[in-house]
């Protein structure tokens, strides 16, 4: 009702009626005039509302809360904004007052709330705003089992002994759950005065409740609890006596908290003594963390005899839990330790001291360096550097001369945690007299350390004998080369024969190359060498310049294209076939469509590929590119990378681009492959892969694939994208679940007893059973029998199904109970499958015959909202929204529910793919009103006051302005005209549905060229596949291009905003901008479809519904000018 | 009011499911050897065994992660189980309740891909059944979370990785270089002190802001392979509807925190290891956006964060400044791509001591019983960095935190956030 008076209240003004506002209904006007703006772009407009609202007051207040309904019951967004900006507005600091007149509001509001969701909603916000004055209030809704937890969440949250005692006084009335709630929220809070109402329930027989009890009086640690908790009992389930020891110390940490040490050191010592075994030893460990916590440096022997332990998990907790008791004596106690243990364990201590940083271990880590024990040797290295750091080299280089495999790479990277002016001078006169592993690490460390003088050494080693030195002396020279050194490292090249001496010294020449710092000048001295060079050094030159990039080594590449030489030319179409930047993507374009050879061909069609892939541009722009390369001559097979490249692309034009090729033989499997990877994942912005047209062209990808392993998988990802889509299947391929037998028709079982019903179903379910069964995955029927119903009844909804009949075989599907959408031989009966067969005022054949031979698969895809009707059949819409007569009572329109049937009419039949969508009815939500921001309705919801034209074809119904297109054809226009403005409003389609908005538009002539037509269509459908994006939805009709896939589902309302600003419009669907895009620039040199636009011109004119034979819904149309 | 038929979806109470499940896996189930007695327990062998809890979207690639042997999978979802089952051979058992993964013994690291709300549920119950712990991103959903998980590891002395891996693995993110000269140039000081980093999409890191929740959804019947009452866990009950679970659950902060609850840790982490702040957290943080709605995660334009010693970190949402530096300090800069504008930065960086050596192999990490690279104590620091940024986002205004008590200071609605109590019987022990 409230509702109601507020629509009235902001329409009447808006429409030009003065209207006599009580003061009720101005307060919500205001609300809703502020709500409006909500959600606020910036924190400090947020607070700028809800100071508006407070300022109005208590009532305005529980006006808000009021808006805000149950799930599902409408789109309360902005209400649910404006709540919890006011409970964060009220909690800035210094806003005590406000925080609590909020509260209150907040708290008589959830009084009123009769919907538990709306009641969590309000109580979650209460957790946030309330304090110790919002306990009392609370308390009535801690007996309640769904309002239990919430309101106990806001209590913990408030927290102090007003809570808790709320808490503690609701546990004895409240119910089971409720009283889990209570228990466990009184753990807590950790307050002693909750034990003696929880201790009893430890013992209860309920689990949950016990085991709740347990965890609160663990969580509490009062030494009340502790017989309790430290006797587990037998009889409990597994996982209780599992968590025993964890809660008992859970206990015992609380106790040491409180200051009672003795008490929980004793609880913690029996589980240190209980717990060793291996797969328990966490408890162990956990209890001599508490040991340590409550002990400090007292702890030591502890820990020291810990370090004893067979068991590492144990032993590696002692050693991290070392950190806890500092000090140089401390460290001492661990060296003296480390002599008395296994060398495992020795390891451990040692690496454990290193970690300690306490220079005091040193000598003992030193000495460990030279252990005979090899892991204690490797955790002696890198501690060694922690405690030493540079003063330990000379110790390292000893470890060097007989480092052993594992103790290589453990050196080498203690070495490079030094500084370079350190390392460098050590370990250079090392290099000639060490074993090669040992000199490999060496020179890599040369590299790394950038010790480019002493590069000659590293030239020299590149040459040796030993094939793991020369191969780390030539990653080295990649760190140290640079423009200088080319020459050397070219010849080398050239020599070297091979494969990884050839990688390492490609790498090194490219690294060389990139590092000179100037971007202008990079590659200059690779192309002073490729000069006037014989043709195997350009070939090797050629290949490393992909690695370089760059502006003019790219034009040395594509010169070389050109060379009379084969191999030279084959190389720079390879490097330019790799290059690294979209600035070769022109290049690699020509020489595709200039090379008269097909490995040129197809390496620049890979590379163009690639790098259209690799752009930034948006999905268009790349779709447009590999386009250019489709047009080009040549094999077809040559063109599967740009299939591919498609394929990577995810919009809806590639699933419609790639689908044309699934009927070329060569490119088929290119094509299906390239479909089943954009379609094996969809994200939620890519509704248009759970459409149809996906579906259908999906299905014929599954058609095409021979191998039955693939065809499962693309089975799968079309039930995936279809479940995304809302569909669910009907039929599960195995079994009859969700069907049922036919029990009369509708009008005759209405009138049926229960009980009568009841067993005619069970009998009609038995005949069921006789003649309908699966058979290899198909939904089959013998010929003889009834039809097949399903078990529940659907509204709205679109449905698939594949069927298939013998000849002069008769089906047809029943919507809602009714007869029928046909079925028959299309041989016998030459009008075709899929006509409304029983209609007798409209239509009852199909449009056309789209039957395919009988014997092979049919597949309908059928609408049907309200009482209208849309068949699809193979593709072909054979059916458009017609009206769905009552056959069983003529002189009713058809049932708004009912079942859908599978008609039993003799001979077999079969079915597969069945899945059903159902499109939500309409729910009105509430006014959209935007007053604040200047837009006022242009349709005030009850007549077309305002509007002129074929006012017989528009017609308002229900708050809508609904097209019907038998009545009357034409447009729709505003009476005024419009120049600069916002134009907002709502739309819902039927299937292939064609309409569009006009603005500055003159009343006569056809809108579209003599104003401007914004594009209404469900383009979606697959009788538009062959549209161009200047007819998309959204587009500026013939002008601007649009993106495509951001309508919602049939049958769903979708929300549109239309700027026009000057020269500039921008269309906005669903929050998707399709269309922002300069007129000017847009019709330069003429407008993409060739046809004249004289109203590209006008500055003015109306705002029309241009009518195109389809029904149409539009609400909610507002609009602000701009002045 | 419209009642949706469910005849098609029977709605199954977790209670008969899970009577169901366990009376299913009964004959199959390994008891603990403490309930079946006998001998001693066989010594740990080299190969580690694991479980992966959670096995929708990211579990599917910890099936496959190395270093270990997959005994167990575990999901609320019969689909996800069923289909991960199929995937892994086997040798692997399904559960639906992580609880029974952890009773038992011959399992010796659990995965957690769950949403981000069972992370440090499952972490803490994993490391108090004596398992160490490979978890996703982020760590935990809240900071007061992340500290019981700090806690329960190590009391427990268990290993714990956090799934990111950008402060060790080459190339890390869109910066496009190796993190490990970036840490040895600023910590070499070549940058000066303090450092401003920058995370926009121009210094290598796009905020994936399509990560949003939607608002207003209409409750829709629970698919029967789903146990949604599990699934939710600790998050307050709403009703169902696809958008809140599988994949979208991202844009909820009942279970996550949209793109920067999502992914703010691979980008911020590198960042945390690079200024040296392992061990710390932020003392000022600042929000620019819309305003947020209570249920549904949006978008934000810029957060701004200080530390005590005047390092800054911004997280640019909007790309604002195309030709930000990622790191910045009063003595040069380094941009995307390791480009910096220090002369010979390259060969000045080289000569520079390598960072600390980080342990990189998990296996290894349990092995020695070292702590991983990014452990319980650094992923807590960073995911904070995170939940900070949650925070500031939805409450709008200056916040100002204290790095040791882990609170902010002088505002308790900000400190209500940081912990939130959870739905009975789940629990927390901190």
């Amino acid at each position: 009702m409230k509702v109601l008076a507020v629509s009235l209240a902001i329409a009447l003004p808006a429409s030009g009626l003065a209207a006599p506002a009580s003061p009720r209904a101005d307060l919500a006007a205001n609300v809703s005039s502020i709500i409006d703006r909500f959600p606020a772009d910036t924190p400090a407009h947020r607070d700028s509302l809800c100071a508006e609202i407070l300022k109005l007051g208590e009532e305005a207040v529980a006006e808000v809360c009021a808006r805000v309904v149950p799930p599902g019951k409408g789109d309360d967004a902005k209400a649910r904004f404006a709540v919890n900006g006011l409970a964060v507005y009220v909690t800035r600091p210094g806003a005590e007052g406000e925080r609590a007149f909020f509260a209150r509001a907040l708290l008589e509001s959830l009084g009123r709330a009769s919907d538990d969701q709306v009641a969590a909603f309000f109580l979650s916000q209460v957790q946030l705003v309330g304090r110790r004055e919002s306990v009392r209030p609370l308390e009535k809704y801690l007996g309640d089992e769904k309002r239990a937890g919430p309101a106990a969440a806001a209590l913990l949250e408030i927290g102090g002994p007003e809570a808790t005692a709320a808490l503690v006084a609701a546990v004895d009335k409240a119910p089971r759950d409720a009283r889990l709630v209570l228990v466990q929220s009184l753990g807590e809070t950790r307050r002693r005065e909750a034990v003696r109402k929880i201790l009893p329930l430890a013992d209860s027989a309920d689990d949950g409740l016990r085991q709740a009890a347990l965890f609160a009086l663990a969580n509490i640690g009062d030494p009340l609890a502790g017989p309790v908790l430290s006797r587990p009992r037998l009889a409990a389930p597994y996982r209780e006596r599992a968590q025993a020891p964890a809660l008992y110390l859970l206990y015992a940490r609380r106790l040491v908290e409180s200051g009672r040490t003795a008490e929980g050191l004793e609880a913690a010592r029996a589980v240190l003594e209980n717990y060793r075994r291996p797969e328990e030893s966490q408890h162990a460990s956990a209890a001599l963390a508490l040991v340590v916590s409550a002990l400090g440096a007292r702890a030591l022997p502890d820990l020291l005899a810990a370090a004893d332990s067979s068991d590492r998990d144990f032993r590696g907790s002692a050693l991290m839990l070392a950190s806890k008791v500092p000090g140089s004596e401390a460290t001492l106690r661990w060296v003296e330790k480390a002599g008395t243990v296994a060398p495992d364990a020795r390891a451990d201590i040692v690496a454990m001291l290193g970690r300690r940083g306490d220079a005091a271990a040193l000598p003992f880590v030193r000495e460990s360096l030279r252990s005979g024990q090899e892991p204690v040797r490797l955790a002696a290295i890198p501690a060694a550097v922690r405690l030493g750091a540079e003063a330990v080299l000379p110790d390292l280089r000893q470890s060097l001369a007989s480092a052993g495999e594992k103790e290589i790479p453990v050196l080498k990277t203690a070495l490079l945690g030094c500084p370079a002016d350190r390392v460098v001078p050590l370990i250079v006169p090392l290099l000639d007299a060490s074993p090669p592993p040992v000199e490999a690490a060496l020179v890599e460390i040369l590299g790394e350390k950038g010790a480019r003088a002493e590069i000659e050494r590293v030239y020299r080693l590149a040459e040796g004998p030993d094939a793991a030195v020369r191969e780390a002396s030539l990653r080295a020279l990649g760190h140290l080369a640079v423009d200088a050194d080319l020459p050397r490292l070219v010849a080398m090249l050239e020599k070297a024969t091979e494969t990884d001496q050839v990688v390492r010294l490609r790498e090194a020449i490219a690294s060389a190359a990139r590092r000179n710092p100037d971007p202008e000048t990079r590659g200059d001295a690779l192309l002073d060498l490729l000069k006037d060079a014989a043709p195997a050094r350009k070939v090797a030159i050629l290949q490393v310049l992909p690695r370089v990039g760059g502006e003019r080594p790219l034009r040395a590449v594509v010169a070389e294209t050109r060379s009379p030489d084969p191999d030279i030319q084959a190389a720079a179409v390879g490097a330019l076939s790799r290059w690294p930047e979209g600035t070769a993507a022109e290049e690699l374009l020509r020489l595709a469509s200039t090379t008269r050879s097909r490995d040129h061909f197809r390496s620049a069609v890979q590379g163009y590929v690639r790098l259209v892939g690799r752009s930034d541009a948006p999905g268009a722009k790349k779709l447009d590119a590999l386009r250019r390369v489709l047009a080009l001559p040549g094999e077809a097979a040559d063109r599967k990378p740009v299939l591919a490249g498609i394929a990577r692309v995810r919009e809806p034009e590639s699933l419609h681009l790639l689908a044309r090729y699934l009927d070329d033989p060569s490119l088929r499997d290119a094509a299906a492959s390239g479909l089943l990877d954009l379609a094996s994942r969809q994200d939620p912005e890519e509704p248009w892969l759970s459409g149809h047209e996906a579906y259908s062209v999906l299905r014929r990808v599954e058609a095409s694939l021979a191998d039955p392993a693939a065809r499962t998988r693309a089975g799968k990802i079309v039930l995936d994208r279809l479940k995304q889509g809302g569909f669910l299947p009907l039929f599960d391929g195995r079994s009859l679940e969700g069907w049922r037998g036919l029990v009369a028709d509708p009008k005759a079982r209405a009138k049926m007893s229960a009980p009568d019903m009841a067993r005619a179903q069970a009998a009609a379910d038995e005949t069921m059973r006789a003649h309908w069964s699966v058979v290899d995955g198909l939904l089959t029927f013998d010929g003889r029998g009834e039809s097949l119903c399903t078990a529940r009844d659907y509204g709205d909804f679109e449905l698939l199904v594949d069927w298939k009949i013998e000849k002069g075989g008769d089906s047809g599907l029943y919507l809602r109970g009714s007869p029928q959408v046909q079925i028959w031989d299309p041989d016998a009966n030459p009008e075709g499958s899929g006509g409304l067969y029983n209609n007798e005022v409209g239509p009852r054949h199909p449009s056309e015959k789209a039957d395919r031979p009988v014997g092979e698969w049919n597949t309908f895809r059928i609408v049907m909202i309200g009482e209208r009707v849309t068949v699809y059949l193979n593709d072909r819409r054979v059916v458009d929204n017609v009206v769905l007569e009552n056959y069983w009572e003529r002189d009713k329109p058809i049932y708004p529910t009912g079942q859908i049937e599978l008609q039993a009419h003799g001979g077999p039949l079969w079915f597969r793919n069945l899945f059903v969508r159902e499109i939500p009815r309409d729910v009105p939500g509430p006014p959209k009103v935007e007053v604040g921001d200047g837009f006022v309705p242009l349709f005030d919801g009850r007549d077309l006051e305002g509007w002129t034209g074929n006012t017989t074809g528009y017609a308002a119904e229900g708050g809508r302005i609904v097209v019907h297109p038998e009545r009357a054809g034409g447009n729709l226009y505003t009476t005024r005209e419009f120049a600069d403005f916002v134009l907002r409003f709502e739309f819902r389609l039927t299937p292939a549905a064609n309409n569009g908005i006009g603005i500055r538009a003159p009343l006569d002539g056809d809108a579209a060229y003599t104003g401007m037509e914004i594009q209404v269509l469900e383009d979606g459908s697959p009788v538009y596949w062959d549209l161009q994006p200047y007819q998309y939805h959204g587009s500026v009709y013939g002008v601007v291009p649009a993106r495509r896939g951001v309508l919602r589902p049939v049958g769903e309302w979708n929300e549109e905003e239309i700027t026009a600003m000057g020269r500039h419009v921008t269309v906005v669907v669903n929050g998707e901008t399709v269309v922002d895009a300069s007129l000017d620039e847009a019709s330069a040199g003429g407008t993409i479809d060739h046809r004249d636009h004289p109203g590209l011109q006008r500055t003015s004119g109306h705002i029309g519904f241009l009518g195109h034979g389809s029904t149409v819904e539009f609400r909610n149309v507002r609009i602000k000018e701009s002045r | 009011m419209k009642e949706r038929p469910t005849s098609h979806s029977p709605r199954i109470s977790r209670r008969q499911f899970a009577r169901g499940a366990a009376a299913a896996a009964g004959s199959l189930m390994i008891l603990p050897r403490r309930v079946l007695g006998g001998p001693g327990t066989t010594p740990p062998s080299d190969t580690l065994t694991k479980a992966v809890v959670g096995v929708g979207g990211m579990g599917r690639s910890h099936l496959a992660y190395g270093g270990s042997v997959l005994r167990a999978v575990c999901d609320v979802d019969r689909g996800h189980l069923a289909s991960a089952l199929e995937a892994c051979g086997p040798g692997v058992t399904g559960y639906h309740d992580f609880r029974e993964v952890l009773e038992r013994p011959d399992i010796d690291v659990v995965h957690i891909a769950t949403p981000p709300h069972w992370h440090a549920l499952v972490t803490v119950a994993a490391a108090e059944a004596g398992k160490d712990v490979w978890c996703e991103k982020p760590m935990t959903r809240t900071i007061g979370e992340g500290r019981a998980v700090v806690a329960a590891i190590e009391r427990t002395g268990r290993v714990l990785r956090v799934n990111t891996w950008f402060r060790f693995e080459e190339r890390f993110y869109g910066l496009g270089t190796d993190v490990k000269p970036v840490k040895k140039a600023v910590a070499g000081g070549l940058l000066g002190w303090p450092i401003k980093a920058t995370v926009s999409a121009s210094t290598g890191f796009d905020w994936k802001f399509f990560w949003t929740g939607r608002t207003s959804l209409p409750p829709e019947p629970v698919p029967p392979e789903l146990d949604y009452d599990f699934w939710l866990g600790p998050a307050p009950f709403k009703p169902y509807h696809p958008h809140r679970v599988h994949g979208t659950f991202r844009g909820y902060w009942d279970y996550d925190g949209g793109g920067l609850g999502d992914m703010g840790m691979h980008y911020l982490d590198p960042v945390q290891y690079v200024l040296g702040k392992d061990d710390t957290s932020p003392v000022e943080v600042w929000a620019d956006g819309p305003q947020q709605h209570p249920d549904a995660c949006g978008t934000w334009r810029r957060i701004e964060m200080r530390y005590a010693d005047g390092c800054t970190i911004v997280l640019d949402g909007e790309d604002r400044d195309k030709d930000a530096p990622f790191l910045e300090g009063p003595e040069g800069k380094i941009f995307r791509g390791f480009r910096s504008d220090i002369p010979h930065f390259e060969e000045k960086v080289a000569s520079l001591p390598d960072p600390e050596p980080q342990v990189t192999d998990f296996a290894e990490s349990v092995r020695t019983r070292r702590r991983f690279a990014l452990n319980e104590r650094n992923g807590h620091r960073s995911c904070t960095l995170v939940n900070l940024g949650k925070v500031a986002v939805q409450l709008g205004r200056p916040l100002r935190f204290d790095p040791v008590e882990q609170r902010f200071v002088g505002d308790e609605e900000a400190n209500r956030l940081v912990d939130q109590p959870m739905r009975a019987p789940w629990r927390l022990s901190a």
